[in-house]
């Protein structure tokens, strides 16, 4: 009888192990698991956290190789595997963010992400950083009132350093991939709503 | 005899698992003072947005969804902080200021999705 007591303790130790191991960022991860893998549900299969989506990959921000810096002082550096490729920002020795993104999914345009500085003390500054498609030696931003400016691709990246559009005035909608002989190798959306770049605080 | 060293056995082992679970919760909360995940239900996709349960010295938040919809990423309190950054299916922010503010994640896609948030100090 006392050691079907002991066996009892044993039991509710390891259940009590089990729902703890289970609670917090592991069952996050589990409610977020799914059979389709676009970039949201690859990140959740592991843990949430800064660099997530490197950790569901299996690389290391460590062996990223620096491309180019931002603005508002960021680094921005590249680390890749056969498959997919991650554009890293860093804030001097802090990680700052990851956009990864599959070949195809860099083919669809949808490796872009923007950051935007919308404190009222700070510099207003817009980054918009991407991996370009294969075969993009350059890309250009278009504007709502159409006009566009242009950037270079390197090693697969590029970068635009701007401001957060004022409001009711003309803001980026996506850009044209060039190739080296000028010729439009295809165009994609920015990830944003309209001109919704900056989000309200109440 | 044997009974009753068999019995300290378990009874031993047992509580090596319950210190085991308090060394890693003690280790955890080490590593990161507080953690919150918040949203995974369904919400519209016209900047509908799931939200932390308060503020907190938030330096981390990331969203996440199905598919590849337009996501942004938002730390932000209402004296100056606010951080935003958009991505397809996946997008994370980082506040350095070490300010309290709130953690959102907005859905831009113009379609609904089921959207998480993580947000930690």
């Amino acid at each position: 009888m006392k050691e079907k007591g002991s066996r009892k303790s044993l039991f509710f130790a390891g259940a009590v192990a089990a729902v703890l191991a289970m609670s917090g960022a592991g069952a996050y991860a589990a409610a977020n698991s799914a059979t389709t893998a676009g970039p949201g549900e690859q990140a959740a299969t592991v843990a949430p956290g800064p660099e997530r989506q490197l950790r569901s990959i299996g690389l290391n921000a460590s062996e990223a190789k620096p491309l180019f810096s931002l603005s508002n002082g960021e680094s921005v550096g590249l680390v890749a595997n056969e498959q997919t490729k991650c554009l890293l920002r860093a804030l001097g020795s802090k990680f700052a963010g990851e956009t990864c993104a599959t070949l195809s999914e860099i083919a669809e345009g949808h490796a872009i992400s923007i950051s935007d500085e919308c404190g009222s003390p700070g510099k207003n500054l817009m980054e918009i950083t991407g991996l370009a498609p294969a075969g993009a030696s350059e890309v250009r931003l278009i504007s709502s009132d159409g006009t566009s400016q242009s950037t270079s691709v390197t090693s697969g990246a590029f970068k635009f350093d701007g401001t957060n559009p004022a409001p009711d005035a003309p803001y980026p909608t996506g850009v044209e991939w060039v190739s080296a002989n000028g010729s439009s190798a295809g165009t994609a959306g920015l990830p944003v709503e309209g001109d919704h770049f900056c989000e309200p605080t109440s | 005899m044997s009974k009753l060293l068999r019995k300290r056995r378990l009874t031993g082992l047992a509580g090596s698992l319950v210190m085991a679970s308090v060394l890693a919760l003690a280790t955890a909360s080490a590593a990161s003072a507080f953690s919150e995940g918040y949203g995974g239900y369904e919400i519209c996709g016209s900047n509908c947005y799931v939200q932390s349960g308060g503020s907190h010295t938030f330096y981390f938040n990331e969203g996440s969804a199905r598919g590849e919809p337009y996501l942004a990423c938002q730390l932000f309190n209402t004296s100056h902080a606010n951080q935003v950054t958009h991505g397809y299916g996946y997008c994370d922010v980082f506040y350095y200021g070490g300010e309290y503010v709130t953690a959102r994640v907005y859905d831009q896609s113009g379609t609904s999705h089921v959207v998480s948030g993580y947000a930690e100090t």
